[in-house]
């Protein structure tokens, strides 16, 4: 099985014959042990500590279809190495294109993803409920906001109540963990613990998001809710709203209320807050976990992993585009 | 109307016993052949089987026109000009009228480009069995020809073929694009 490799240490990544070998230089720049990583077993490369590596090694990477995906000192995102496309249909890209050419096509594809993100952000909040957080009335007015998407007459509307909903969702965020504040939301840098954790897990879903549209036919720049050119690749965007209440705030949850992640684990400076690379380290080792775990589908009759069920939407937006079957949201059911 | 030239490949006439559909989505390039590992067992099996063969290259790449349209075009893993044999390895025989229609394929490409009276062999390492495939007589020829008339028009075709619902889809590459549905809740 392929897998992810995070890169914390800073090193040089070189082509050694057919795989990839792995030397961390340390702060005084001596050269530790070096590391093989066996590259058919590599999945893709999440690089975050400082690294060497020249055009021998991207020539190899691309030619084995490994993404590398950059991020700063803070753990922001900075971009990825993206190797040529290898699945090329001109037949779904037009069909794309001309989907989001037609506003209402466009306008009615958008509405379903947001159907899919606010019935996963409710199903957070219910099961929470159901554990005695006070959060009815955020889930009436989330019900509520969701009603209005109906009447909707273009994409900035629709942007602006799905806005309204994620807001009124990440305030309920403090009566799910306890110990932590979320005050409001606060991006780049964000500033308290709790937005540090949404920011790092959106990233990482954005990036799985895009790995699995690049090993679909879906052009990754065209997408339906977010306007293209948002970022560089805005379908990720569009289909890790669907995907980030069941993957990213389900783990950051789990890890707040089973304390494997604490307040030491987060550095608050003037430049907001940060994870700690120990805290990383961990977030990233049970977001591959999550991202394993499986469950039973219910109309492929078979176990399929959480991963998996994003690359399933991939396909079902290639079915609506073609007009081969009508999109229908993930909503997770358990 | 004028129609851009088509490629027919023997995967086309492959799948076209196989299923319409996943014909019809391989030829508009939705291929997910690169996420099955029964598709990578079959090319390994292809790969390694008979590794003495391989010393000398005898692949064969042929073209050639069915109409003013239609291009057929094939690589044929092994020919031994000789014999006049073609060599084709499969994983199973479980699909062999798929593999004869290949064959069948192969040798009307032979033919077109000159070589005629070509027999074929089909074998299966795994099985330790292999299928014979007569040349080409006239009413064989005959039937593939309409077979690939009416698949070039089928592919011309704007919309994709329904589901087949055979118990053969869980195998299939296309399996999790064809069945991929959200349950109501």
């Amino acid at each position: 099985m392929k897998k992810s490799y995070y890169l914390f240490n800073p090193g040089r990544l070189s082509r050694q014959n057919n795989t990839l070998k792995f030397v961390p230089i340390d702060e005084e720049g001596k050269e530790g042990q070096a590391r093989y990583l066996p590259v058919e077993s590599i999945k893709e490369l999440y690089v975050f500590g400082s690294l060497d590596a020249n055009s021998a090694l991207y020539n190899f990477l691309g030619q084995q279809g490994i993404v590398v995906h950059f991020f700063n000192y803070y753990e922001y995102y900075t971009g990825s190495f993206m190797p040529r496309d290898y699945l090329l249909a001109g037949k779904v890209q037009i069909a794309q294109t001309k989907t989001y050419l037609s506003a209402n096509k466009r306008l009615a594809l958008a509405r379903r993803l947001i159907e899919g993100a606010t019935h996963n952000m409710l199903k957070n909040l219910r099961y929470y409920v159901g554990r005695g957080a006070p959060l009815q009335n955020p889930i009436t007015q989330i019900e509520a906001l969701w009603q209005s998407t109906a009447t909707a007459p273009d994409i900035e509307t629709l942007m602006g109540i799905e806005g309204n909903i994620r807001q009124t969702y990440y305030e309920c965020f403090e009566h799910i963990v306890s110990d932590f504040a979320f005050e409001k939301r606060s991006k780049r840098p964000p500033e308290n613990e709790l937005n540090t954790l949404i920011s790092f897990g959106n990233m990482l879903c954005y990036t799985l998001c895009l790995r699995q549209i690049f090993h679909t036919q879906l052009n990754p720049t065209i997408s339906f809710l977010h306007e293209p050119g948002m970022r560089r690749y805005s379908l990720a965007l569009d289909l890790a709203e669907v995907f980030k209440p069941l993957l990213v705030d389900r783990t950051i949850f789990s890890m707040l209320n089973k304390k494997i992640l604490q307040a030491s684990d987060f550095r608050t400076e003037l430049r907001g807050c940060t994870l700690r690379p120990a805290a990383a380290k961990k977030f990233v080792t049970h977001w591959e976990e999550r991202l394993q775990t499986t469950i039973q589908h219910r109309t492929l009759k078979r176990k399929v992993s959480y991963e998996h069920l994003v690359r399933l939407e991939c396909y079902k937006l290639i079915k609506h585009v073609l007009e081969i079957q009508d999109y229908k949201p993930f909503k997770a059911w358990w | 109307m004028l129609y851009p030239l088509m490629h027919l490949t023997a995967t086309h006439i492959n799948y076209y016993y196989l299923c319409r559909r996943k014909l019809w989505l391989f030829h508009h390039g939705i291929h997910m052949e690169h996420n099955s590992d029964l598709v990578h067992a079959g090319k390994l099996v292809e790969e390694y089987s008979y590794a003495r063969r391989s010393e000398c290259n005898r692949q064969l790449a042929l073209r050639a026109r069915l109409d003013a349209h239609t291009q057929l075009l094939g690589v044929i893993d092994y020919f031994d000009p000789e014999a006049r044999l073609i060599h084709e390895t499969k994983k199973s025989n479980r699909k062999e009228e798929a593999h004869i229609a290949q064959m069948r394929f192969y040798q009307l490409l032979l033919k077109e480009n000159g070589i005629e009276d070509c027999r074929g062999i089909i074998e299966y390492p795994l099985l330790r069995s292999s299928t014979e495939v007569p040349p080409l007589d006239a009413t064989t020829e005959a039937q593939l020809r309409q077979e690939l008339h009416t698949m070039a028009q089928m592919l011309r075709q704007a919309h994709c073929p329904p589901l087949l619902q055979t118990r053969w889809c869980r195998q299939c590459a296309y399996y999790d694009y064809c069945y991929i549905d959200e349950a109501e809740n």
